[in-house]
């Protein structure tokens, strides 16, 4: 499609500057896509592993949690931990991949979470406790990589759509209006030319008629 | 900022051991309510949410994941172990995003 513009030589030197920078855009955000494409994988990967290795680790925590609830019992596990010892907390940055900001978040333990008596209590509690207080981390990556990815995705898909809106509608709408252009150029420069002959004609045959006379 | 978990009982008790506060939940609609709620919260960071509980108000947790970026929100398998047939986040991400990689 031709841009709407005036057929000028102002016109068309300022299309051809367009064009290179348009040119060298797509050029630079295909890097861009390229590069964010590799990141996101990389991720994925990460977020497929960390996600079994997750799985793995609830299960078994459950597993010591189930057991320590069957030897100290229910109703007196609950009375442990109903006032919870320890206290988490979570510090969050920004982290710039590709300059799309994704959290980063620490987390930090305050307090002890092994607050509660020896005797009414079992090894197993403790053990269980301490699971759980790893658990949390990994948990914390887990939700991070996530967050990451779709985040990246969503960068992914913004860069898509300028990449090919430049690639198959700006640039070739560019090209398709220098080419109209110059030819159109091309066609007054004809007509002025034989409209000079035209005039040059009729300039020798009045002063032929002159001479003649 | 804080960890919140929603579950059931047996799980929101376990991650309280850890210092993780909590709601346990028992239906749909308690769900949404305490995820409601979990979200007004600004002190929480990280909802810990349950696969099962989380597919009872699925919707509204898709919704959330794929507009906002705060809180974060993970999902694990509760003690019965992962639910069968559960999408990965590669998945999540095609059909959420539509961009297939």
């Amino acid at each position: 499609m031709v841009l709407a513009v005036n057929a000028t030589r102002m016109e068309l030197m300022r299309l051809k500057k367009r064009l290179t920078l348009a040119q060298r855009g797509h050029k630079l955000l295909k890097d861009k896509q390229d590069e964010l494409v590799r990141n996101f994988l990389e991720i994925i990967e990460d977020t497929k592993r960390l996600r079994l290795e997750v799985d793995g680790e609830i299960l078994e925590v459950f597993q010591s949690y189930s057991v320590a609830e069957g030897v100290v019992g229910g109703a007196r596990m609950e009375s442990l931990f109903s006032i919870p010892g320890a206290q988490t907390s979570l510090q969050s940055r920004l982290r710039s991949i590709m300059n799309v900001k994704v959290p980063k978040f620490s987390v930090e333990i305050s307090g002890d979470p092994f607050d509660y008596g020896v005797n009414t209590s079992s090894v197993l509690v403790d053990r269980c406790v301490g699971k759980f207080g790893k658990l949390l981390e990994s948990l914390l990556k887990l939700a991070e990589l996530e967050k990451t990815s779709i985040l990246l995705a969503e960068e992914i898909e913004k860069t898509r759509r300028r990449v090919n809106a430049l690639e198959y509608i700006l640039i070739p709408n560019i090209r398709d209006t220098i080419k109209y252009i110059t030819m159109k150029l091309a066609e007054m420069e004809r007509s002025n030319l034989t409209r000079i002959m035209k005039v040059k004609d009729m300039i020798e045959k009045k002063a032929e008629a002159a001479m003649a006379k | 900022m804080k960890y919140f978990a929603i579950g059931d009982e047996d799980t929101v008790l376990g991650f309280g051991m850890a210092g993780v506060r909590g709601r346990a939940v028992r239906d749909s609609q308690e769900a949404e309510r305490v995820f409601g709620a979990a979200l007004e919260d600004e002190e929480i960071g990280i909802i810990i949410i349950t696969e099962r509980i989380a597919d009872m108000i699925r919707p509204v947790i898709e919704r959330f994941v794929f507009t906002e970026n705060f809180p974060l929100i993970v999902e694990v398998p509760d003690w019965r172990g992962p639910v069968e047939g559960r999408p990965g986040i590669r998945e999540l991400v095609n059909s959420a995003i539509g961009i297939s990689l």
